[in-house]
């Protein structure tokens, strides 16, 4: 073999991890009603690992739409307990459209406004400030945040102001076997 | 559509591509957290910033910081590395393990610590960069995929400069795994 065979690098096809969960099905967004808060009031929206679900979620996006004209900070929080108080959503839908019946995942998006009651449960890992009018997209977390069943991710949103604001969450996961 | 008339080097094998971010969350490696609120202004300096201590056996390797002001002003945040930072500082206890299904969770080695109302600055080290952060903004850096890598004993912050009069509010929040030495 010629030194230049030796060298001749391998051609693949690079497929990020969302997309080969989407093309199995296994990919879901999700998406919060309008939530009002402001004026002490606080606003929650998350996905919950239901205990026993057999599942691990990759966490991926979130997204958070202000539609008010002041800013407000949305907390980013790992295994926050959801008020017993929450709604499940009805807006979820599997990211790959192509399969019939579409698939459903395990982990159920809940979410709570004009709430009063502080989170008690969990750890506040990061948090951002939305600005005016305006979607914050987060970057791809390509999975490095792992639900096991029994926890959640979630974002609590929050203003110091009098006005009442509304925002809107939307999350994207995946769901892999455990 | 079809590769079979094509040379075999030209089908190709799909690969997933993870990040090695990613990789190291699936070892329970990957953390994330914030500092407490950070308060500074009216001459006073002040400090956030990630410590990987003396004897604690782990390379730290930064993946991504977030700078959030809460004030209306503009603030200046300084990138220094490996320095001897005033104040001991507060430790933070808001952080968690990226990968949550590992039971019991993972704890980091490296520490995430914060100080307010300082008069001093750092010393020795490396001012490495600088950020300026617009008001009631949260500046995002990400996907460093531990291009900075702090040894046991070192540290990566971000100091805060005074402005003149007025008091800031701030808060920072880092991604990293860790690799054992």
């Amino acid at each position: 073999m010629s030194s230049k065979m030796r060298i001749q690098p391998i051609e693949v096809v690079d497929i990020t991890s969302p997309t080969m969960n989407s093309m199995l099905g296994r990919y879901f967004i999700g998406q919060t009603g309008a939530l009002s808060f402001g004026n002490k009031y606080t606003a929650w929206g998350g996905i919950v690992n239901p205990p026993g679900s057999g599942v691990n979620l990759y966490f991926d996006i979130f997204t958070i739409t202000n539609f008010s004209n002041q800013n407000f900070l949305g907390e980013i929080w790992l295994n926050a307990k959801p008020s017993s108080k929450a709604t499940i959503s009805s807006t979820v839908t599997p990211s790959n459209q192509s399969i019939s019946p579409p698939p459903r995942p395990k982990a159920v998006m809940l979410y709570t406004d004009y709430s009063t009651k502080p989170i008690t449960n969990g750890t506040n890992i990061f948090g951002r400030i939305i600005a005016p009018n305006s979607t914050l997209v987060s970057d791809s977390h390509k999975g490095s945040i792992i639900i096991g069943p029994g926890s959640s991710f979630s974002i609590l949103l929050k203003s110091q102001g009098p006005q009442i604001i509304i925002g809107t969450i939307v999350l994207t996961w995946w769901e892999e076997k455990i | 559509m079809s590769l079979i008339l094509m040379k075999k080097e030209k089908q190709p094998k799909k690969v997933i591509v993870l990040s090695n971010a990613v990789y190291h969350s699936y070892l329970g490696e990957y953390f994330l957290g914030q500092t407490d609120v950070i308060t500074f202004g009216g001459g006073y300096n002040a400090w956030g910033g990630l410590i990987n201590p003396i004897g604690s056996n782990v390379n730290l390797f930064l993946n991504a910081y977030t700078i959030s002001n809460f004030s209306n002003q503009p603030l200046t945040a300084e990138g220094w590395l490996s320095s001897v930072l005033p104040d001991k500082g507060k430790i933070s206890a808001y952080f968690a393990a990226g990968n949550q299904s590992i039971t019991p969770p993972p704890i980091p080695k490296v520490q995430i610590k914060n100080a307010s109302f300082i008069s001093k600055t750092p010393i020795g080290g490396t001012y490495t960069f600088v950020r300026r952060v617009e008001p009631n903004q949260t500046l995002t850096k990400h996907d460093f995929q531990g291009m900075y890598i702090i040894p046991p004993g070192s540290s990566f912050a971000l100091f805060f400069l005074s402005p003149d009069k007025e008091q800031v509010n701030a808060q920072i929040a880092f991604g990293w795994w860790e690799e054992k030495e």
